[in-house]
């Protein structure tokens, strides 16, 4: 299934959880806020939503410089 | 005739006179004197805020200075509460000040009771997520509204905690124990954005002139102008 995450187009397995997606490309989900579908959402909320074909993700590193 | 101080703030739809008293009468705790907090800094002394409390163990250094712009090359080797003190009292002598040299820990002490007594809300603006978890720990055992203002490269970045809800919530502590944001690049601009950001919905809050959307999440990467918003609660 494709899954169009940070504006990039990637072909992935089904059955897929949008924390496991963020893992496959090498992100941290425990340190990230998701905008899944236009919504913005933390760890807890998008940890078990499973992807479907033509999902939009932006994944974003929570950041903690001052 | 001269105008009031305030006049141009208190014109403003629902922030009149009402509005400039609940400041005056208002504390808020910032932790960190870096460059989010030079955003935020002015603007809190500037609105008429009645009690700023800062709070930060380090010096002003040379290459810092590029996003902290409250600070002058003449103050490099001073503790930056002192210069942030002078910046903020300089700017408004309405404003009354307290600075504290120390970092938060998060841990029971009379420092931390004596920096949060009286907080009607807190900026934290500190430099690592350790120092954040620590002082959402203390502003949630207090039951302090809390907004976590910070920056990273070119991202800009605020939520709002409170009721319950706190950093926690969203970033696990035991994954991030010992990271530091410190030495890493920040651009300016990015960091100053952040602590504007921070100011302006602990004023208008305090002000009473909208809601604090506890699980309010802002974020903008000036690099590809995104903006991002949402509610993480």
């Amino acid at each position: 299934m494709k899954i169009i995450a940070n504006s990039k187009v990637f072909e992935k397995p089904e059955n897929l959880t949008v924390s496991d997606f963020i893992k496959s490309i090498g992100a941290d989900p425990r340190r990230s806020v998701v905008e899944y579908n236009g919504k913005a959402m933390r760890f807890a909320q998008f940890e078990n939503i499973e992807l479907r074909e033509g999902d939009r993700l932006e994944i974003m590193k929570v950041v903690a410089g001052g | 005739m001269e105008e009031g101080r305030y006049s141009r703030q208190t014109l403003l739809k629902d922030f009149g006179e009402e509005s400039a008293r609940r400041l005056s009468e208002a504390c808020v705790c910032v932790v960190g004197a870096g460059g989010v907090a030079s955003g935020a800094i002015p603007l809190l002394a500037g609105s008429g805020l009645g009690l700023l409390k800062i709070a930060d163990d380090d010096t002003v250094a040379l290459h810092n200075l590029h996003r902290q712009t409250m600070y002058t090359e003449a103050q490099c080797g001073m503790p930056k509460v002192r210069a942030a003190a002078e910046f903020a009292h300089s700017l408004n002598g309405d404003c009354r000040i307290e600075e504290y040299a120390q970092r938060i820990c998060g841990k029971a002490s009379s420092f931390e009771d004596k920096f949060f007594d009286k907080c009607s809300l807190c900026i934290d603006t500190s430099d690592s997520f350790k120092s954040r978890f620590a002082v959402s720990s203390a502003c949630a055992k207090r039951k302090i509204k809390l907004i976590e203002a910070s920056a990273e490269a070119f991202i800009s970045q605020i939520m709002l905690f409170g009721d319950g809800f706190y950093l926690d919530s969203v970033v696990q502590a035991e994954d991030i124990e010992g990271e530091n944001a410190k030495d890493g690049a920040i651009f300016g601009p990015s960091a100053a954005l952040s602590g504007v950001w921070a100011a302006t919905e602990a004023i208008l809050h305090i002000a009473g002139a909208s809601n604090f959307n506890i699980g309010k999440f802002m974020r903008y990467d000036a690099k590809v102008s995104k903006f991002t918003s949402g509610e993480l609660l």
